[in-house]
């Protein structure tokens, strides 16, 4: 297992005070797939240990991969307010 | 004030947004181009080719100006099995020459340099303003609403290049909803080589440079792909996956990425490298089956934002895509203003000609590869099956050469029946042969 | 940018100018070139500094209070200044003035110190501000030496304005050990504001976001602040940057815990990362003893190599 959290030091973000992406942890509790679980490539999404996930909107990418995969409808989805978020330097 | 109204709004200052800003502030226009990261690029990412021949069109020579990392004159397509990987390794001479086909690039860099063009040309570039929605009055888009305090601009006509999970054509109507089979996610590390190692590994001289795609089995089952890209002392390298094989196999990108780099085919490339970032992005990968509708009254989709990405399985090309399709937007709005209509019928000109050019004649010419590669076997027995061929062929063990069909037809059995194979020689040939 | 002339006439009306410098983002790790040497410059990326938008939060608060007339942000610098500028006229500074000049590119603090008195000098501000300390460290001086050389009081480590009238400042100021004091600051002076950390509150409504990135943002030469590029560019620079270096890792070493502790100890060694508090010690004896103890004592620790 990579933990992806020692690449993502690396990345430049500008945290907002607001999380951009609005979790309804009522559905994830129902979820038996959580497939945000291993999809998110910055494992933003941390298992909890019963059911249903922690969202960390920190170290996001943006990519929207949770927005499409999500069959709960438990996502309410946005980009971060304006000017931040992830700011690559590489990419 | 008059200096804060605008006859077109562009959203998102990529390459398809940025080019439509170009040309309509060339010819007069005022535009304004409304980017959400700190800067034009700081959000983007993609594996790293740019073909430019129509970028050329807009700025001639924009090698000589623009940040170009190397132009790409070997492309190597490889299958990838567990430890072994058959490669198909393409050199050419003309790529070398201008125009050439290809260029390496970083999208931070390139981007901005891009938007700096635009705004030398009149545009008005306002960075850090995420755009939620259009304003709509009847039938017809008449502006957008920025997440800033009194959020409202209006214009002539919207121009959403606002990338693949465009919102903007959701509010106004233009797409459905998503579904995972219709994204691939990828994902990609710099990854910074020693001093010489770059030119020594991949055989560059000078600003040579080369893309390796890779086709195989990705981590524990995920369909997709890798690809390499060489940038001036660095490489890129990532990983595709479908989003529906994210969701099925419960395997993560980052270990299937670890799993690659590690692979014998790959992982002296990298020796000693330092890595430098990881990035992620989404690829609309349906083609033509995911286009929305592609214009509305007041409003034209361009990009990302409307699925234009070539997908042909060797190919995976979105940039050139988008750049043409700003250009035909901007071509159209011109049209338009010249007639003083934004209604849907003036808008629809700008599909006709986007059928009319490359772009969709392309995504439709290879609308048969879409179901080729969500063919599972083209992942999970294939790739393995060419190198178990080759390995058992080449190996010399005293046992003898066995010829090579009756190999085949003894590997095949294990995998697949002939039917079958047959039938996948028939999709793979539709989709690209003929 | 609205003026109200009608203020005008009103004599003792405070002008504010807020200084704003740009500096690398050096909270993210600067990752250095293949030779291992200098960052990459696509590491390096700029923004402005944190603390000096704070001080400019900070400036745009007293626009509610009577006596001030405007606040103007400045900031001496290239492409990545003029864009500061604009963000600075977005949150809603009255006016910008950017300084730029060829000559300024190789010029060494003083020079730009000079440059920015000289143009403070004519806009006749009665308080400046800016952050206290810069990111990129190198130009954290840049105050002080603008003080120096507009020959105004330089206050620096304030945390709070609490009141600005004609001629006359109260500020809080912090000393060690979480001490504060207030300061009566009689005008021009320059007063640098540390960052309160928080996330910025002026965030640009539309319309003056717009505006910013339409309007052109006027910007002077040396020739226009009657300076020579003699004296304050390349030319007149006593300090020349040869090489910038990235810093290297800093090398945290684990600590494991004696087992035979208990316990509580253990988790004390851990949490604490191994640092104990030292006891003084008191030394006695003649000069030379001293002496020697004293490079006995740094011998030991690991400060100076002798």
């Amino acid at each position: 297992m990579v933990n992806i959290s020692v690449r993502l030091k690396y990345s430049r973000y500008r945290l907002d005070r607001e999380a951009h992406i609005k979790v309804n942890y009522e559905k994830c509790r129902n979820c038996g797939r959580r497939a945000c679980l291993t999809a998110c490539p910055a494992q933003c999404y941390l298992p909890q240990p019963e059911n249903g996930v922690v969202f960390n909107y920190e170290a996001c990418l943006e990519c929207g991969t949770c927005y499409i995969i999500c069959d709960q409808g438990a996502l309410n989805w946005n980009f971060p307010k304006g000017g931040c978020g992830i700011s690559y330097r590489f990419a | 004030m008059s200096s804060n109204t605008f006859d077109v709004i562009i959203v998102g200052a990529g390459p398809a947004g940025t080019t439509a800003a170009l040309i309509l502030a060339r010819k007069g226009l005022k535009v304004i181009l409304i980017e959400r990261g700190e800067f034009p690029g700081a959000k983007n990412m993609f594996g790293g080719a740019l073909f430019g021949r129509v970028l050329d069109e807009i700025i001639p020579e924009y090698w000589a100006k623009a940040p170009v990392e190397r132009f790409i004159n070997r492309k190597i397509i490889t299958l990838l099995a567990e430890d072994s990987a058959v490669s198909l390794d393409f050199n050419s001479a003309a790529f070398k020459q201008a125009p050439y086909n290809g260029f390496v690039v970083m999208r931070t860099r390139f981007d901005r340099w891009y938007a700096v063009e635009a705004v030398k040309a009149g545009a008005v570039l306002l960075t850090q303003t995420t755009v939620d929605d259009v304003i709509r009055e009847g039938n017809q888009v008449v502006g957008v609403v920025a997440r800033r305090a009194q959020g409202e601009l209006r214009a002539k006509v919207v121009i959403a290049a606002d990338g693949a999970l465009s919102f903007l054509a959701q509010k106004a109507g233009l797409r459905k909803d998503f579904t995972p089979e219709q994204f691939s996610l990828g994902v990609k590390e710099v990854i910074q080589l020693p001093p010489g190692a770059l030119e020594e590994r991949f055989g560059l001289t000078g600003d040579e440079g080369l893309s390796n795609e890779y086709l195989g089995r990705m981590g524990d089952g995920l369909h997709g792909g890798a690809f390499l890209y060489t940038n001036k002392d660095s490489l890129s390298i990532g990983v595709v996956a479908q989003a529906h094989s994210l969701k099925e196999k419960q395997v993560t990108i980052y270990d299937a990425l670890e799993k690659f780099k590690r692979h014998p085919a790959v992982a002296p490339l990298l020796e000693g490298g330092r890595f430098l970032e990881y990035s992620a992005h989404l690829i609309p990968e349906a083609g033509a089956n995911m286009i929305p509708r592609l214009y509305t009254g007041g409003m034209l989709v361009t990009g990302n934002a409307a699925g234009l990405v070539l997908v042909g399985g060797v190919f995976l090309e979105g940039v050139n895509c988008a750049i043409a399709s700003g250009r035909i937007a901007a071509e159209t709005v011109l049209q338009a203003f010249e007639k003083g209509i934004f209604d849907k019928r003036a808008m629809a000109e700008y599909e006709a000609r986007l059928k009319a050019s490359f772009v969709l004649r392309d995504i439709n010419r290879y609308k048969s590869a879409i179901p080729l590669l969500m063919n599972k076997r083209l992942y999970e027995v294939y790739p393995s099956f060419a190198c178990r061929t080759l390995e058992n062929w080449f190996t010399v063990d005293g046992t003898g050469h066995p010829k090579l069909a009756g190999m085949v037809k003894g590997l095949l059995g294990e995998d697949v029946g002939l039917w079958q194979l047959a039938g996948d020689g028939y999709q793979m040939g539709r989709a690209l042969l003929w | 940018m609205t003026r109200k002339p009608k203020q005008r006439k009103v004599v003792n009306k405070l002008n504010i100018v807020v200084l704003i410098r740009n500096t690398v983002d050096c909270r993210v790790p600067l990752l250095p070139d293949m030779y291992g040497e200098q960052p990459l410059p696509e590491a390096m990326a700029s923004i402005i500094n944190p603390a000096d938008w704070f001080a400019l939060e900070q400036g745009l608060d007293l626009r509610g209070q009577q006596d001030v007339h405007r606040v103007m942000a400045m900031s001496l610098g290239g492409k990545d200044a003029e864009e500061a500028l604009r963000w600075c006229l977005a949150a809603g500074a009255q006016r910008v003035l950017r300084i730029w000049d060829k000559a300024l590119e190789e010029a060494d603090l003083l020079g730009r110190g000079k440059a920015l008195a000289a143009a403070l000098a004519r806009s006749k501000p009665e308080l400046v501000l800016c952050g206290d300390g810069c990111l990129d460290q190198i130009n954290s001086a840049l105050p002080g030496v603008v003080a120096a050389a507009a020959g105004m009081a330089y206050v620096p480590g304030v945390t709070k304005l609490e009141k600005v009238e004609a001629g006359k400042a109260i500020v809080i100021r912090r000393l060690e050990k979480g001490k504060r004091e207030r300061v009566i600051i009689r005008l021009p002076a320059l007063v640098a504001i540390e960052d309160g950390g928080s996330a910025p509150a002026y965030y640009a409504d539309l319309p003056g976001a717009v505006t910013a990135f339409t309007v052109a943002v006027p910007c002077k030469g040396l020739a226009c602040l009657g300076l020579s590029a003699e004296r304050v560019g390349s030319r007149g620079a006593k300090v020349h940057n040869t090489l910038l270096r990235v810093a290297r890792p800093v090398v945290t070493r684990p600590v494991t815990p004696d087992p035979g502790l208990p316990a509580e100890q253990r988790l004390r060694k851990i949490l604490s990362g191994g640092i104990v508090r030292k006891q003084g010690e008191v030394i006695t004896g003649s000069a030379e003893q001293l002496a020697d103890k004293i490079v006995e004592f740094l011998r030991k620790e690991p400060v100076v190599r002798l």
